[in-house]
């Protein structure tokens, strides 16, 4: 579901992002993601940091050119193995709650459109032959491809599949689906109206002109399940029924709808997909200029299968070998790529996640560090360009706020921190209270002890040297440092979530006078709601996001009573209202000035220790042809595997 | 005898339903992560965490009496009811029926071969303490039972899946499919894990059986069948290795689990073999409770019918002992 991407929820560390993912995950970034409604907690260890400066030889490549070699021409056959880390859900298109299953779902299923750019117009037609944005914003008309049919029997994918959907699936509450609330915009969650124009055309309506409306229409990356299928669960509201059927798991409605469909799936072992005969986009490969030529007789490989492997590394030697033809390199391992033979790199430096040192302001956190003073400090203290450069080894974007180096509102207007122990020495003393201070060199509280700090993580390579990097520079300014590492779930589940009333609050947590609880993560105020254990600083957890539209991801983390607020974060500004001056701005121009205020204003709060946005490196066997230029040029540029083919139309050994 | 048995199966009825009673007090502890993700959902779509998690609770009739929930937990782990896996998507009993056709191929294979293969190498080494063969055979186990076993899986994926290209560097879950279970290609897939995993296996069996060989052959009955004129194989295996064979019974079945638990979860891992191992530990990291409880289940069924044929074994093997009276 390309929704997935404008909706918070926490995912596992993954540097292996490994599937048609990078293929489709853009896709959905491009549907969707300018929603920017803070799209996943998407924990990341190292995140794909790559060598920008060691990557100026094999990972500028460039494709042939495919404008030039006819379909007809392009050899088809073979399979194309990819290696994936990440285990699924399958193909339900009801329960997408992760990129990997995302990811699956639309090797079978194109959505409506992909995004190729920021502007409205810049889309790639998929079902959707046409998209119409009305001046002022607050229209759009969409069209359907006459030639969508299901599978199965059920008929084609006209208009009225949309609304059945809308209406039985995607909007009841007894469905719980993931991404109901994108039918809904503004703060009051006012209901997009959606009429039947025709056969093919949906007219979505909202109340009042938003100039971010066009990404983040639902539509365009929904996918509808046929009526007669889903009836019987709608009748009897019957969720688990509908999220177990097999037809619905394994997508086996997908009819011509797709690039692939299913032969066989093997949980954690393999899925494998087979060339779809009756695509229907070939048809307007030919008709459409604004579909590439070379669509018209894709998918040029036989079968494509991902490969789950529980360890990354056997996937990469797997790659070694020639048995897999595509898998993500994790920054450590550019070097040993790029010198390995029979191999080709890809970089994208595009990927809008952000790495950086949560802070816990709640109570069973170091409550110094809700002074902003003592969060510059610690912005010295725990210097991003050192991390950047010493320990991604250049292979990211240094990050002073919350948006990537490249994105549309990057500010040079960010406050930035020159790492100097003096200056967190002296920031330290002004910004505690007064029963703390220096006794010689070590920093000591009200107690006359030395303080002491912990960091919990989830190990791994990357993490332990960050981790190492703050001990040693706060042992420099007399602090101690406990490290704790754990894992992925248990640091969701014992640190991140605020499952536990805090010491000397009596009560039930939450916000105003009906405690209202906005999500697990954030049960409450400050010094109401605290995690199950306590902790001062945490890595390992980061966030994807939307980078076109910031304003909703910066609230749903840091706002006051916003669902992933989990740091307890108590800013002085409203950042809700801000976002909504955002997206109800006239124009995109117009809320610029707004999103800039909001980084600004983070940037300068350092709510979290900002560091960096990674980049992205896959390894190809090289006998894979027309992988995009690397490094890719913009946020845009998609690893297309429906264009890609065996030079010599077999796969590999 | 036949009275004993009885009662050890009866009994095996009242240790599954501790267990039961053990893992749904555990289960009721433990977070619940559906809950957990649903909420987690449904907050995030705007929905009142507390409603959702209610909304939640109901679905799952987690609301109901702890008393009731319990009475239905019993019924369908009994009716072979085990719920549904949500790390894998399908039902748990359709999880474990497809897994264990996986790990079963080559553990079955490596349990015989290693004890064969273990206690023959070991009776041998004790026939022959302290000679190059003796040292020999106490390199080989000593090497198998220092080496770890992801380390020395990796060693060889890197050097003959990689480098030499002699093997896959990963199972290929669509030959068994494809070309039989027992297809050759299927086989020679099998061949690097199964040696890593007798590796271990092999080597625990053989210093054991080389222990208990040693300390029977110094018997007085072994003298007495020596000075009798008894073959040097019919000294070995019918007098030596049949007394033996009761103290390493004992450990047959921990070997078994432990091949399970330990190695194939290793193996499976590295060479992303989809069987029980992979499954479990996946269903532990991800938190899939039911998953986890059903292969604890089995586990303990596995035990404890484990122990029951050991104990019935040591009266065929040593016919001194006799639970008659029992």
């Amino acid at each position: 579901m390309a929704n997935r991407d404008t909706h918070a929820r926490p995912s596992r560390p993954n540097t292996d992002q490994s599937t048609s993912e990078a293929h489709s995950r853009r896709r959905v970034l491009k549907a969707l993601g300018a929603t920017g409604v803070a799209a996943g907690v998407a924990g990341c260890l190292g995140g794909g940091s790559d060598d920008s400066a060691a990557t100026a030889t094999s990972e500028e490549t460039s494709s042939p050119d495919t404008e030039t070699l006819q379909p007809e021409n392009i050899p088809r056959g073979g399979t194309f193995k990819v290696a994936t880390t990440s285990t699924t859900n399958g193909l339900n298109a009801f329960r997408i709650g992760d990129g990997e299953t995302s990811a699956r779902v639309e090797a079978v299923m194109d959505a409506g459109f992909s995004r190729t750019g920021e502007a409205y117009e810049d889309i790639l037609p998929l079902w959707f032959e046409d998209f119409s944005v009305s001046e002022p914003v607050d229209q759009i008309e969409i069209t359907l491809r006459d030639n969508l049919e299901y599978g199965n029997g059920y008929g084609e994918l006209t208009a009225d599949d949309y609304l059945w959907n809308v209406n039985n699936l995607w909007r009841p509450d007894w469905t719980a689906f993931t991404y109901s609330h994108l039918f809904n915009v503004g703060a009051d969650n006012t209901p997009i109206t959606f009429e039947k124009v025709d056969k093919y055309t949906i007219r979505e309506t909202i109340p009042e002109p938003r100039p971010f409306f066009p990404y983040n229409e639902p539509l365009g990356g929904m996918f509808p399940i046929p009526k007669a299928l889903a009836k019987p669960y709608v009748e009897a509201e019957d969720a688990d029924g509908l999220e177990q059927d097999e037809e619905v798991m394994r997508a086996a409605f997908n009819g011509n709808l797709g690039l692939w469909d299913l032969k066989r799936w093997s949980q954690q072992s393999v899925m494998a997909f087979e060339r779809a005969e009756d695509y229907y986009l070939r048809k307007w490969a030919k008709r459409d200029d604004r579909v590439p030529e070379v669509m018209a007789n894709a998918p040029y490989f036989d079968e494509y299968h991902v490969q789950y492997f529980n360890k990354a590394s056997t996937a990469r030697e797997a790659l070694k070998g020639g048995e897999i033809d595509r898998v993500s390199i994790p920054s450590t391992d550019v070097p040993e790529f790029r010198d390995q033979g029979g191999i080709e790199l890809y970089k994208n430096p595009y990927r809008s996640w952000s790495g950086y040192l949560g802070i816990n302001h709640r109570a069973n956190g170091w409550t110094q560090l809700r002074n902003k003073k003592v969060r510059h400090a610690m912005a010295h203290i725990y210097h991003n360009e050192f991390i950047v450069e010493n320990i991604l080894n250049g292979r990211a974007g240094v990050q002073n706020t919350l948006h990537p180096t490249w994105g549309p509102y990057a500010t040079e207007n960010l406050t930035t921190f020159s790492g100097s122990l003096d200056e967190a020495r002296r920031l330290l003393k002004e910004g505690t209270s007064n029963d703390y201070g220096y006794s010689g060199d070590t920093f000591v509280g009200p107690d006359g002890n030395q303080v002491e700090l912990t960091i919990v993580y989830q190990s791994g390579q990357t993490d332990d040297l960050r981790a190492a990097y703050l001990k040693k520079r706060l042992g420099k300014v007399g602090i101690k440092l406990n490290q704790e590492t754990t894992s992925w779930p248990n640091l969701m589940s014992n640190y991140f979530k605020t499952t536990e009333t805090a010491p000397g609050f009596s009560g039930e947590p939450g916000y105003g006078d009906e405690n209202r609880q906005p999500s697990d993560y954030n049960r409450g105020p400050q010094d109401e709601a605290v995690s199950a254990q306590p902790w001062d600083f945490m890595l390992t957890l980061g966030f994807d996001y939307g980078p076109n539209t910031p304003a909703q991801t910066i609230t749903n983390l840091f706002g006051t009573e916003q669902s992933f607020n989990s740091y307890g974060y108590a800013p002085d500004r409203d950042l809700a209202g801000m976002r909504d001056a955002a997206q109800t701005a006239a124009s995109r121009d117009a809320a610029k000035a707004k999103i800039t205020e909001m980084l600004e204003y983070l940037s300068e709060e350092r709510p979290v220790i900002f560091e960096y946005n990674p980049y992205n490196f896959y390894a190809y066997n090289d006998s894979v042809e027309n992988i995009p230029d690397s490094p890719a040029n913009d946020y845009y540029v998609e690893e297309r595997y429906s264009e890609m083919y065996f030079s010599d139309g077999a796969s590999g050994r | 005898m036949k009275w004993y048995i009885v009662k050890r199966v009866l009994w095996t009825f009242v240790v599954m339903w501790i267990a039961l009673t053990l893992t749904f007090g555990l289960l009721v502890a433990s977070p619940d992560t559906g809950q957990t993700k649903s909420v987690m959902s449904c907050s995030a779509s705007g929905g009142d965490a507390q409603q959702c998690r209610e909304q939640y609770r109901e679905r799952q009739n987690l609301d109901k009496p702890i008393t009731e929930r319990y009475v239905n937990y019993v019924t369908n782990m009994a009716t072979l009811n085990w719920g549904w896996s949500e790390s894998r998507s399908q039902s748990v009993m359709a999880a474990i029926s497809e897994a264990w056709p996986y790990t079963a191929q080559y553990a079955i294979p490596v349990l015989v071969v290693s004890t064969i293969l273990g206690y023959g190498l070991g009776l041998y080494s004790a026939y022959k303490p302290y000679t190059k063969a003796d040292y020999l055979g106490s390199f080989v186990g000593f090497f198998g039972i220092s080496i770890p076993n992801f380390w020395f899986a990796l060693v060889l994926i890197i050097l003959l899946g990689t480098h030499f290209e002699f093997i896959s560097t990963y199972y290929q879950s669509g030959i068994p499919i494809n070309q039989g279970w027992a297809s050759m290609a299927n086989i020679t897939q099998l061949l690097i894990p199964s040696f890593v995993l007798l590796t271990a296996s092999l080597a625990w069996q053989m210093r054991y059986s080389r222990a208990q060989a040693i300390e029977q052959m110094n018997q007085e009955f072994v003298k007495v069948a020596k000075a009798k004129g008894a073959s040097q194989w019919r000294l070995m295996i019918h007098h030596v290795f049949r007394m033996a064979a009761v103290p390493l019974t004992t450990s047959f079945v921990s070997s078994l689990l432990a091949i399970f638990w330990s190695g194939s979860v290793i193996i499976e891992q590295i060479f992303s073999i989809p069987g029980l191992g992979l499954m479990t530990f996946t269903a532990i990291t991800e938190q899939d409770t039911t998953l986890v409880l059903a292969t604890t289940m089995i586990t303990v069924f596995l035990a404890i019918i484990g122990n029951l044929i050991e104990d019935v074994s040591y009266t065929i093997l040593d016919p001194r002992i006799d639970y008659g009276d029992r």
